[in-house]
C-alpha cells in the first residue's frame, strides 16, 4: 500500500514538472515567435512603405517573407496547442470540453501518423461536452489507440475521429480507411489496447469494436451537453 | 488628425521596440516601458490614450499595472497582449477593466483596429463625462471630469516650470 502510494505520488510529482517545464518553454518560445514575426512584419512594412518599388528582388522578397510569417504562424500553432496540453495537469481534476481536448491531441499526434503517410482526422462537431475528469487520462488513452493504429495500419491509411455524447455516455470513434476500404482490426491489437485501459476501469472507461470502427466508450456521472 | 498616444508595456526588448515602430509607421505615437514600474512612471508623467499591456513581467505583474491604471486614470484604455495567458487570467483582466485581451503573435493590423475602437472608448468616456458633470447629475462623471482638470493644470504647471 504504502509502496503503491509512493509510486502513485512519484509519477503525479513528475507529471507536474515535465508540465511546468512545457508550459514554461512554450510560453518562451512563443516569445520568441512573436519577436521573430514583428521583424518580419517591419521587414514587409519598410518595403511596402517605400516609395522604391522597382528593385530587383522586390516580388521575391515580399513572396520569402510571407513564406516566414507562414513558418511562425506554424510554430505559433504547435506551442500554444502544447502549452494548453501542459496546462492540463495544472490540477488532477478539472472541467473542460472533451471536443476541444481531443482536437487539441489529434493535432499534437498528426507527426506520429507522417513517417507512414498515414493521415489523422478529428471530425468535429460543434457540440460541447462539459466533462469533469482527469483530462491526462482521457487524452492518455486515446494517444495509445491513435499510436496502436498507426502502428498496425498500413501506409498511407486514414484515421477519423468522432466524437459524440447519449445520456450519461460518450463514444470516441475511430475509423480506420485504406484505399477507402474500411481496414480490418485483428485480434491482437484490440487486446493490446485493451490492456492499456484496464488499469484505468475506475475513470469508467470502455473499449469495444463495432463494425470493424474501434470506440472508446466513457461513461461519465456528471457530464452534460451544452 | 490628432495622433493617438499608445504605451506598449513589455519585457521582450526586440518584440516591444519592433512593434512601437510599425505603429510609428502607421502614424500613431507610441512608446516603450520595459516593466511595470516604468510603465506607471511614463503614466503619471506623459497620459497615454491606450496602453498595450503584457500580463506575465519581472517584478509587478500586468494584472497589478492594470489595476493601478484603472484605478488612477479610469479612462485609459488598456489592451492586454499576453503569450499564453489562460481562460482565468482573462476573465480576471475583463473584469478588472482591460478593453481587449489579445494573445502574441498579434497581426498588426488586427491590433491597429483594436486600438482605434480602444482610442474611441475613451474619447466617449470623456464626452459623456462632460455632459453629465454639466448637467450634475452624476457625481462620479464630475469626479473624473475635475481629476482630469487637475491633471491638466497640473501639466501646464509642470510645462510652464
Amino acid at each position: 500500500m504504502v509502496e503503491n502510494n509512493k509510486k502513485k505520488f512519484e509519477t503525479s510529482e513528475t507529471i507536474n514538472f515535465i508540465s511546468k517545464i512545457t508550459t514554461g518553454v512554450t510560453h518562451e518560445i512563443n516569445n520568441v515567435f512573436a519577436s521573430i514575426k514583428e521583424l518580419n512584419g517591419l521587414m514587409e512594412d519598410l518595403i511596402s512603405f517605400s516609395e522604391e518599388t522597382n528593385f530587383r528582388y522586390h516580388d521575391k522578397c515580399i513572396t520569402t517573407l510571407s513564406k516566414v510569417k507562414d513558418q511562425i504562424n506554424r510554430g505559433v500553432d504547435v506551442t500554444s496547442r502544447l502549452n494548453k496540453f501542459s496546462h492540463l495537469t495544472d490540477k488532477q481534476f478539472v472541467n473542460f470540453n472533451l471536443i476541444e481536448v481531443i482536437e487539441q491531441l489529434v493535432f499534437l499526434s498528426q507527426r506520429f501518423g507522417r513517417t507512414k503517410n498515414i493521415q489523422i482526422k478529428f471530425e468535429k462537431n460543434n457540440n460541447v461536452i462539459s466533462v469533469y475528469t482527469t483530462a491526462l487520462i482521457i487524452q492518455y488513452v486515446i494517444f495509445k489507440c491513435i499510436i496502436e493504429l498507426i502502428e498496425f495500419l498500413p501506409n498511407e491509411s486514414q484515421i477519423s475521429i468522432f466524437c459524440n455524447s447519449y445520456g450519461d455516455k460518450c463514444e470516441v470513434t475511430f475509423t480506420n480507411k485504406n484505399n477507402n476500404e474500411i481496414a480490418r482490426l485483428d485480434s491482437i491489437i484490440i487486446k493490446k489496447l485493451k490492456e492499456h485501459i484496464k488499469p484505468l476501469r475506475s475513470y469508467n472507461l470502455n473499449l469495444e469494436v463495432e463494425e470493424e470502427n474501434l470506440k472508446l466508450v466513457l461513461s461519465f456521472h456528471d457530464f452534460k451537453l451544452d | 488628425m490628432e495622433k493617438i498616444k499608445i504605451l506598449l508595456v513589455d519585457d521582450e526588448k526586440e518584440f516591444v521596440e519592433t512593434l512601437a515602430e510599425r505603429i510609428k509607421m502607421r502614424d500613431q505615437d507610441s512608446n516603450v516601458a520595459l516593466n511595470g514600474e516604468e510603465a506607471l512612471k511614463r503614466i503619471d508623467d506623459d497620459l497615454p490614450d491606450v496602453v498595450i499591456l503584457d500580463l506575465k513581467m519581472p517584478g509587478m505583474d500586468g494584472m497589478e499595472v492594470l489595476r493601478r491604471i484603472r484605478k488612477a486614470y479610469p479612462d485609459v484604455q488598456v489592451i492586454m497582449l499576453t503569450g499564453h495567458g489562460t481562460d482565468k487570467d482573462e476573465e480576471e483582466a475583463k473584469k478588472l477593466g482591460a478593453f481587449e485581451y489579445l494573445q502574441k503573435p498579434v497581426n498588426i493590423e488586427t491590433l491597429m483596429k483594436k486600438i482605434k475602437k480602444a482610442y474611441k472608448k475613451k474619447f466617449e468616456l470623456g464626452m459623456s463625462a462632460a455632459v453629465f458633470a454639466e448637467s450634475g447629475e452624476f457625481d462620479i462623471a464630475k469626479d473624473i471630469l475635475e481629476d482630469d482638470e487637475e491633471k491638466s493644470q497640473e501639466d501646464k504647471k509642470k510645462d510652464r516650470e
